[in-house]
């Protein structure tokens, strides 16, 4: 019987809580396994932003010994944000730390890497039609764009960077797609299907 | 039903796990169908565009070199824990300690680690004490007892200590003698052990500093002086005040006369072998000469919280007089001594008579050649 993705995720997430919760008892398997599982993530999302390997590296490693160090201070469902929030902090202290080559205006925006992450060269004809529309949206539904969909973050993870509640980003999400609709037009949908939605109810 | 931005979150989820959404299409109302069908075809077109190629890295896992902060605390709880000892014993063990610190603290002399522990506890007793009396009293004998303190910690060898010991003992004793001159002027007139207290502390503390810090000497005598001072411009401006309330000046009609007393009004006065009891004419005559609804001027003085009688003149006799309104003084209708003198000028400017009801039982000075 294959597994349901929904419950597969509900496992996933109370799996991780436990983690959580014998981290915080001062369990460094138990950390240990949770750095296994947000290294990767914690990594590409720094390197997107920073764009050179050793130094995601270093950052990524100066991430989880904050985790670790302040992991007391953290809810049990929402280290996936809190991770996040610290490699945030800690790449816009990175530009601050080197102001000297890099313009500290743009620190601010460091969630709207876009140019970083996508790889232009290979994108076809009506997906960079659809990237000219995400580029028109207000800068929030950009962001909210851009992490959940091409960086693959959770709405749970969104929600902690932005410092919004989860149903803001269901609905800024809403949003953006209700705002692509009329920017990058219902033409370019294929018709079957509307017509295979529209037959079946 | 979820609302139409839940639906649409969950439709993207699962569109991109790669499941089928006809079941979440069938809860969804069909005029919102096509924006669900678009917003999941959109989420696929976004997430189906390439990222960038992300390098391998290499995990150190630096954290293993460090400790959580507070990781200690849970440890000693997952010891006890192991021991298979209850919450109770864990936390009168931790009482116990606790208790044991605080009291070995107690007993610290000045200058050593655990005395901060015992001046933090006096200062939160003087902080939660709102009497500024009771507060001035209390700093007073801590700053005693840290000079106290003081004296023993410098008979022991430890240079170190008796001079932390004695730079205590000198901020102590200026920080009680400053609280004591704030004020010196208002409660260490009610309570001289006050002064007597402050005067002792700066005593014993210059002493303790003469050597060591002369300057520190000075300061404290300075200020012991200053707190003479403020005392004693305080009790004299007290006394004078004193000396002011107790002068007494009234006319009325007598209304009850006693064996050595006579009433005006509600205020009682005392006659004595001093009072001097004249007649209208200025012949002497005895108390007994004097009755009710008489009419008399008296003058007196206060004298424990009694009103002495020096001198009683009786009036001659009233004769009918026009009405004038602008006589009518709240202070003489008052009838109480210490209205009266502050009247006194204006009783002796000449008022026509009036009819005594309109004086509430008091009659004017006689007008000047009525």
């Amino acid at each position: 019987m294959p597994e349901n993705p929904e419950n597969a995720e509900k496992a996933s997430n109370a799996a991780i809580i436990y983690l959580v919760s014998k981290a915080k008892d001062g369990n460094a398997q138990a950390f240990s396994q949770l750095y296994d599982f947000y290294f990767d993530k914690i990594f590409k999302f720094i390197f997107y932003r920073v764009s050179h390997k050793e130094t995601a590296e270093d950052l990524c490693e100066d991430v989880f010994v904050k985790a670790w160090t302040k992991i007391r201070n953290v809810g049990d469902d929402s280290f996936g944000g809190w991770l996040y929030s610290i490699a945030k902090n800690r790449i816009i202290d990175h530009y601050r730390q080197n102001k000297s080559t890099v313009d500290i205006s743009e620190v601010e925006n460091i969630l709207e890497a876009e140019e970083n992450i996508i790889e232009n060269a290979n994108l076809q004809f009506d997906q960079k039609i659809l990237l000219d529309a995400v580029r028109k949206l207000p800068p929030e539904q950009q962001i909210v764009i851009q992490l959940k969909f091409i960086e693959g973050l959770e709405n749970s993870e969104i929600a902690e960077l932005i410092a919004k509640k989860e149903g803001a980003i269901r609905v800024l999400q809403h949003r953006a797609i209700q705002n692509l609709q009329k920017l990058y037009g219902e033409k370019n949908l294929p018709e079957k299907i509307f017509k295979s939605a529209n037959a079946e109810h | 039903m979820p609302n139409i931005e839940e639906l649409i979150d969950k439709a993207i989820k699962q569109s991109l796990l790669g499941e089928d959404i006809s079941a979440l299409l069938s809860l969804c109302p069909p005029q919102k169908r096509a924006e669900v069908v678009f917003a999941v075809q959109t989420a696929l077109k976004l997430a189906s565009i390439k990222a960038k190629e992300v390098p391998i890295p290499t995990k150190r896992k630096l954290y293993a070199d460090y400790e959580p902060a507070t990781i200690m605390p849970t440890r000693i709880l997952a010891f006890f824990k192991s021991m298979r000892v209850s919450y109770a014993v864990m936390a009168a063990v931790a009482f116990i300690a606790v208790a044991g610190t605080v009291q070995a603290a107690m007993n610290s002399l000045p200058g050593s680690k655990l005395f901060f522990i015992k001046r933090n506890i006096e200062l939160a007793q003087i902080r939660l004490t709102s009497n500024p009396e009771k507060r001035a009293e209390m700093q007073l004998t801590f700053a005693l007892n840290t000079v106290n303190g003081a004296k023993q910690a410098v008979l022991q060898n430890d240079s170190a200590q008796a001079q932390a010991a004695l730079s205590e003992a000198s901020n102590q004793t200026e920080a009680a003698l400053n609280n004591v001159k704030s004020i010196a002027s208002s409660e260490a007139v009610k309570n001289p052990a006050i002064i007597s207290n402050a005067e002792q502390l700066a005593n014993e503390s210059s002493n303790l500093v003469a050597k060591t810090d002369p300057s520190a000497r000075q300061s404290i005598q300075n200020n012991m002086q200053e707190i003479k001072n403020i005392v004693s411009a305080a009790v004299n401006e007290q006394d004078s005040a004193k000396i002011q309330s107790a002068k007494i000046d009234v006319s009325g009609k007598i209304k009850t006369t006693g064996e050595n007393t006579i009433s005006i009004d509600s205020n009682v006065f005392e006659i004595t072998s001093d009072t001097k009891i004249t007649d209208a004419n200025g012949n002497a005559i005895n108390l007994s000469d004097l009755h009710a609804d008489q009419a008399i001027t008296l003058t007196g003085h206060t004298e424990d919280d009694k009103n002495i009688a020096e001198s009683i003149t009786v009036l001659p006799e009233e004769k009918p007089a026009a009405e004038n309104p602008e006589s009518n003084d709240a202070n003489q209708q008052d009838g109480t001594p210490k209205a009266s003198q502050n009247n006194q000028n204006a009783q002796q400017a000449p008022i026509p008579a009036k009819p005594n009801d309109t004086f509430g039982g008091f009659i004017p000075e006689p007008a000047v050649g009525f």
